[in-house]
């Protein structure tokens, strides 16, 4: 009964002294003209690192996530990779994912589950869209890949599966972003490193 | 606040928010100024409350922009781009009213406030403007966490759900700072509370 009428005397002092306080307020009257000489100076600088990348010249490979007894290799810079399986409590055959890198930061991912019928990939790098970067079986059943051309640094991502599940690489380093929903993460160093 | 977790699309029939942040992910800069236009008040709003100042709260949303800018693709659901960003206002907030803190590790006596804020002779509390100060600087007293609930519950018009969503922290936990955020302004207060 007290907590209550406690309650009630602070809801009423808040209102009361809230008020003024929810006036609005202004930043200084140049404060957009420096924020977006800020963002065009940030934009021409991942445009820069864009353009700087060594497409093509050098080879290597990361694996963020092996993938037992699957290699794979195709066209250019493909690379393959062994690994585990990793098989889920009361599944068959658990949903498993491999990231295979070039050395151009084309990176291919591929992803294993027998019972897929379509796979997406969504990550930071194509805005989360589940429909703008479909992954394509391959001559293995229930494996599917695509390569993406990616920035040096981090991304994170994960899978779409029929269009509904979403999927993260159990193996990989994960990150649960502040809505809870969990995805992989990716570090993908720089050609000046190699 | 306005907009929170809600595919906003303003009366001028311009584009949602989902449509501007997919546009800023390809590089749109216009979609980032109307983000901004978008935002701006009730953002600007919490900043100030937060620090105390315009001249500091222009610093925490100089950064908190250029951080969504450089990580608008970690917004995994486009159409929450309110909360999202949101979530940056508080975090840019709260670490930079900690690091002031620690800067001036300056010790304020609770004596002090009460007694730089005139009670009596304050004249009908009409001057809005005055109040206003009077209690930012009350406000300005309060810890970090007090501070911060105080304004999400009181001056933001949240709930608690919203609120535990968008800080990380309990109801519970958020009630209880809600609660003595009240208690120590109103002590803080208590020449203008009797005005």
């Amino acid at each position: 009964m007290r907590d209550i009428e406690n309650s009630s005397r602070d809801d009423e002092f808040a209102e009361r002294i809230a008020q003024p306080l929810r006036a609005p307020e202004v930043l200084a009257p140049d404060f957009e003209a420096r924020l977006m000489a800020q963002a065009r100076a940030e934009v021409a600088r991942q445009r820069t690192v864009l353009a700087r990348g060594s497409w093509w010249t050098r080879r290597r490979m990361v694996m963020a996530s092996p993938l037992a007894g699957l290699a794979l290799a195709a066209g250019i810079a493909a690379l393959a990779a062994v690994s585990t399986l990793t098989v889920a409590r009361g599944a068959p055959q658990a949903p498993s994912v491999a990231v295979l890198h070039d050395t151009v930061q084309l990176v291919r991912f591929v992803f294993a589950d027998s019972s897929a019928r379509s796979v997406s990939l969504v990550g930071d790098f194509n805005g989360w869209a589940r429909e703008r970067t479909p992954l394509h079986a391959t001559a293995r059943a229930g494996v599917w890949s695509v390569s993406v051309p990616l920035t040096t640094g981090r991304h994170e991502y994960a899978f779409i599966v029929n269009g509904e599940r979403w999927v993260a690489d159990p193996l990989s380093p994960g990150n649960r972003d502040e809505f809870g929903t969990e995805s992989s993460v990716l570090l993908l160093a720089s050609n000046d490193a190699s | 606040m306005q907009g929170l977790g809600s595919q906003t699309t303003v009366d001028r029939g311009t584009k949602s928010d989902a449509e501007l942040v997919r546009s800023l992910t390809e590089g749109d800069l216009d979609a980032f100024a109307a983000l901004v236009e978008r935002y701006r008040d009730a953002c600007t709003r919490f900043a100030v409350r937060m620090t105390g100042s315009a001249l500091d709260a222009d610093d925490v949303m100089q950064s908190v922009w250029m951080r969504a800018l450089r990580n608008i693709r970690s917004c995994r659901n486009p159409d929450r781009f309110g909360a999202w960003l949101y979530q940056i206002v508080i975090n840019e907030s709260r670490t930079f009213t900690k690091r002031r803190q620690q800067r001036d590790s300056r010790f304020i006596d609770d004596d002090f406030i009460v007694d730089s804020i005139p009670a009596a002779e304050q004249p009908d509390l009409a001057s809005r403007e005055e109040t206003k100060n009077e209690i930012q600087r009350a406000l300005d007293c309060l810890p970090v966490e007090q501070r911060e609930a105080f304004v999400l519950k009181h001056v933001e018009e949240l709930d608690y759900e919203t609120m535990a969503e968008l800080t990380g922290v309990g109801v519970s936990a958020l009630k209880m700072r809600v609660s003595r955020a009240c208690e120590r302004l109103r002590v803080l207060l208590e020449g203008v509370n009797h005005a």
